[in-house]
């Protein structure tokens, strides 16, 4: 297992909070839904990456029975994602300088 | 790469369904488009990604020799670009009145003419000291032969077309009369250096073209000796593995080459080797070093 303080991208934080908000969605959902901050070409690059650090998890959709081909696949944050991303938030809104009064 | 491939192309087909669904076939067609797009973005993606984990974990399983070895030739050829620029700087500086204003231009259009010769000898010293006491295996050997190619196309390029651009642009600036000079064989480009001497042979003056044959494959010879150089470094460096011993073998050969050149240069070689044709002297010192690497690769090989 490795030690190494998790690390969050801006794109990375965006799908989180997505997920986090909606419980379960495709690729191209977050892309819709992320009002072009994500794109079509790079989504799935970077949920392959979110999954790899355990951010995010995915199960294949049930094929409706008429349909063939590959089956779409849903993702969901995991536990490791949100907590993650709530200490990004709390990081952050520390971190930023607050409004002058 | 499925992992990220067939979900794309899972949600790219669900969308274009859908449209075609709706009876929507422009939406279809557009979305369709959109998703090549994507697709291939995604598949650019992933391998630029695989390539980049891929060079990283064999520069880790390598102990970074390659880029310990491109590291030094960059730093030494760099030394060698400044130094070599600023010796001819320096004497037509100080000889010749030229305005404050253009000293800066003046030293950049002098660069080009240091380039070949610094790649020639930093390269190899970048190769002896980046591979010093490595057992090298065969990729690192023929990465160390791929960068020595792609630093004989650079010299190539630099001497057949650069050079004499700029060689010419510091004749002018010097003489400072505002209107162009007449080119001498060394401010023509290769193509151009080739018609001139088309047109001489064909009208059978042989000996007003000596000068052009001189500079034509005198600057082909220097964009060579970086291969030629790099290879006999990466040879010496398999053999011996002691530092001290390759820079020392490096430095006398390096001294040879260069009496051999000068030799050349001097036009004493071209007439002292009567019988050769001017182009094989020039070509001599390259020939004479190519062989030795090849009789230290043999010798090698055979006590090995």
């Amino acid at each position: 297992m490795s030690r190494a303080i998790p690390t969050l991208s801006s794109k990375e934080r965006l799908i989180l909070e997505l997920l986090v908000e909606r419980e379960e969605m495709y690729g191209l959902q977050l892309v819709d839904s992320s009002r072009r901050r994500l794109k079509r070409g790079t989504v799935y690059v970077t949920l392959g990456r979110m999954e790899d650090k355990g951010y995010v998890t995915s199960r294949a959709e049930d094929p409706p029975p008429d349909a063939g081909g590959l089956p779409r696949r849903l993702y969901r944050a995991t536990p490791l994602g949100r907590r993650v991303l709530e200490a990004w938030t709390h990081l952050v809104r520390h971190l930023t300088p607050e409004p002058a009064r | 790469m499925d992992r990220v491939v067939d979900p794309l192309i899972a949600d790219l087909r669900f969308e274009y369904n859908e449209s075609q669904r709706a009876g929507r076939p422009w939406q279809a067609r557009r979305r369709l488009a959109a998703g090549y797009l994507a697709f291939w973005r995604t598949i650019g993606f992933c391998t630029a990604r695989a390539a980049l984990g891929s060079t990283l974990r064999r520069a880790n399983a390598e102990g970074h020799v390659m880029g310990r070895t491109l590291g030094y030739a960059a730093g030494i050829i760099a030394a060698l670009v400044f130094c070599l620029a600023l010796l001819p700087f320096y004497a037509v500086t100080s000889a010749n009145r030229v305005a404050p204003h253009e000293l800066g231009k003046l030293f950049l259009y002098v660069v080009p003419q240091a380039i070949p010769l610094a790649i020639a000898f930093g390269l190899p010293l970048g190769i002896l000291v980046g591979l010093r006491g490595r057992s090298t295996d065969g990729r690192i050997r023929w990465s160390v032969v791929a960068v020595c190619i792609v630093s004989t196309l650079v010299a190539f390029g630099i001497c057949g077309w650069v050079l004499p651009e700029t060689n010419q642009a510091f004749r002018e600036t010097v003489a400072g009369r505002g209107r162009p000079l007449a080119r001498g064989a060394n401010e023509l480009t290769f193509p151009e250096l080739n018609a001139q001497l088309e047109a001489l042979q064909r009208v059978g003056r042989t000996d007003a073209a000596r000068h052009l044959v001189y500079s034509y494959h005198a600057r082909l010879a220097a964009s060579a000796a970086p291969l030629v150089w790099g290879l006999f470094a990466l040879v010496l460096a398999s053999v011996t593995r002691r530092t001290l011993l390759s820079a020392v073998v490096f430095v006398l050969s390096g001294i040879t080459y260069i009496a051999c050149a000068t030799f050349v240069i001097d036009g004493n070689g071209a007439d002292s080797l009567a019988g050769l044709p001017l182009a094989y002297v020039i070509w001599l010192p390259n020939v004479c070093f190519a062989l030795m690497t090849i009789a230290l690769r043999v010798g090698a090989s055979k006590s090995a």
